[in-house]
């Protein structure tokens, strides 16, 4: 590891160019669609518990969601999106997986 | 006393109870009537009776005690007769706010204090107090007491000072009695708190759920969505092939979660793991209401009392507010 590396932690498979190995493939993308029963908080909340996202990060996401219709929360290998999709779906979010556009 | 001053209880007996009378409370054959949690309510709070009149959003009812020791009508007079002494002769009163900022003169703080003292005279009236009309009560008392202690400062009078505990008093039983449904007990354990008729309310519901759960009725289909987006015929096979794989645990997660609820209806404290399964499960639950109801507009309005869909829309509107809560307490630990 180099000595700069900078000090924040990088959650495994939530950057897109973290997930060299399959450098050949494109990424996969988690997307949290709108519904209009969800509570703000709960949605901003799942997305700090599942992720560790901040609060900030957590909050702006969560209004993508909103405004948008959609966002893509997470990113990385297949296997890792499908088990991001569901535990969001444990969690009542309406979430799907793509292959990143 | 012997210098004739009505002084504010020093016991530690709460003034309000939260459990106030929700619109379950007029159903005879609810069995949560007599065993609603009294918390720290303490043994006078039986009397719901007292209360079945009480407006839908009531969060407080002043305790049996509070009335039986005619504790409005005390806190009543006490700024009744602050505010008669504060027109008559007094010295000029200023007073800066600790962070220096803003200065009210003798006038302003008499404006203050005179708003203040019609909130809480309005309190002193009233049996109940809803949500609309709590954050202005907290105010008033907070100001009252304010400019009640720089008026005794003044003046040295033996009574302003007890009026300014009398409001004093009346900020904390009102910030105390707030307390939410779930509420952090400092352990990372969380006390339940459910208000009056709400347990069978919530018992009914969960009772439906898991029926609807082990039927696999189309209701609960908005549980289990789709793993892919864009329903081409590769993405249908994905989305098969990802059910496969996931549904069966997440159907058995619900199960387990909704256990975890039903088995804990009854506690007084739950901790962080049983907290987040109610969380979950009565976000769910909402989730089929609120398709069941046709909810497409985050804005839409209720329904009307006597329509069909009423009687479903308030035990989703209890959900949001449970699952709300919820996520506060939660938040609070992170």
């Amino acid at each position: 590891m180099s000595p700069t590396a900078p000090d924040t932690l990088e959650r495994p498979g939530v950057s897109p160019d973290a997930d060299e190995s399959s450098s050949l493939d494109r990424p996969w993308v988690v997307i949290v669609w709108n519904d209009p029963i969800n509570l703000m908080e709960y949605v901003t909340f799942v997305f700090q518990s599942l992720f560790g996202y901040s609060k900030e990060k957590a909050t702006k996401l969560m209004l993508d969601v909103h405004h948008q219709g959609r966002a893509t929360v997470a990113s990385g290998t297949r296997e890792r999106c499908e088990l991001d999709v569901s535990r969001l779906h444990e969690h009542g979010l309406w979430a799907t997986m793509e292959h990143d556009q | 006393m012997s210098d004739g001053i009505d002084r504010a209880p020093s016991d530690d007996r709460p003034w309000f109870t939260s459990e106030g009378a929700d619109p379950a409370d007029s159903d005879p054959g609810d069995s949560d009537l007599g065993d609603s949690d009294p918390g720290d309510n303490g043994p006078g709070d039986n009397g719901p009776d007292d209360h079945l009149t009480a407006p839908v959003g009531t969060v407080l009812v002043w305790s049996d005690w509070a009335r039986h020791d005619r504790i409005p009508a005390r806190l009543g007079q006490a700024v009744a007769d602050l505010a008669r002494r504060l027109a008559g002769d007094m010295p000029k009163l200023s007073h800066r706010n600790p962070d220096g900022q803003e200065l009210f003169d003798h006038d302003e703080l008499l404006a203050v204090l005179g708003d203040a003292l019609g909130e809480v005279a309005e309190l002193c009236r009233r049996d109940w107090l809803t949500d609309a009309s709590l954050s202005g009560a907290l105010q008033a008392t907070h100001n009252g007491a304010i400019v009640a202690a720089v008026a005794a400062e003044a003046t040295g009078e033996e009574a302003v000072w007890q009026a300014g505990h009398w409001l004093t008093r009346a900020g904390e039983e009102l910030r105390n009695a707030m307390w939410r449904r779930f509420h952090p007990a400092g352990d990372g354990r969380y006390r339940l708190r459910l208000r009056r008729g709400e347990r069978s309310l919530l018992r009914r519901a969960l009772v439906e759920h898991r029926q609807r759960l082990l039927d696999d009725s189309p209701e609960v289909s908005r549980l289990f969505p789709a793993g892919y987006g864009d329903a081409t015929e590769e993405t249908t096979e994905a989305s098969k092939e990802f059910a496969s794989l996931t549904r069966d645990d997440l159907m058995a997660g619900r199960l387990a979660a909704l256990d975890l609820v039903e088995g804990s209806l009854e506690e007084r404290t739950i901790d962080g793991e049983t907290l987040s399964a109610w969380m979950r499960t009565l976000n769910d639950v909402r989730l089929v209401l609120g398709t069941t109801l046709e909810i497409t507009d985050d804005q839409q309005p209720p329904p009307a009392p006597w329509d069909s869909s009423f009687p479903t829309w308030r035990v989703y509107a209890l959900l949001g507010a449970l699952v709300h809560e919820a996520v506060l307490a939660l938040r609070s630990e992170l």
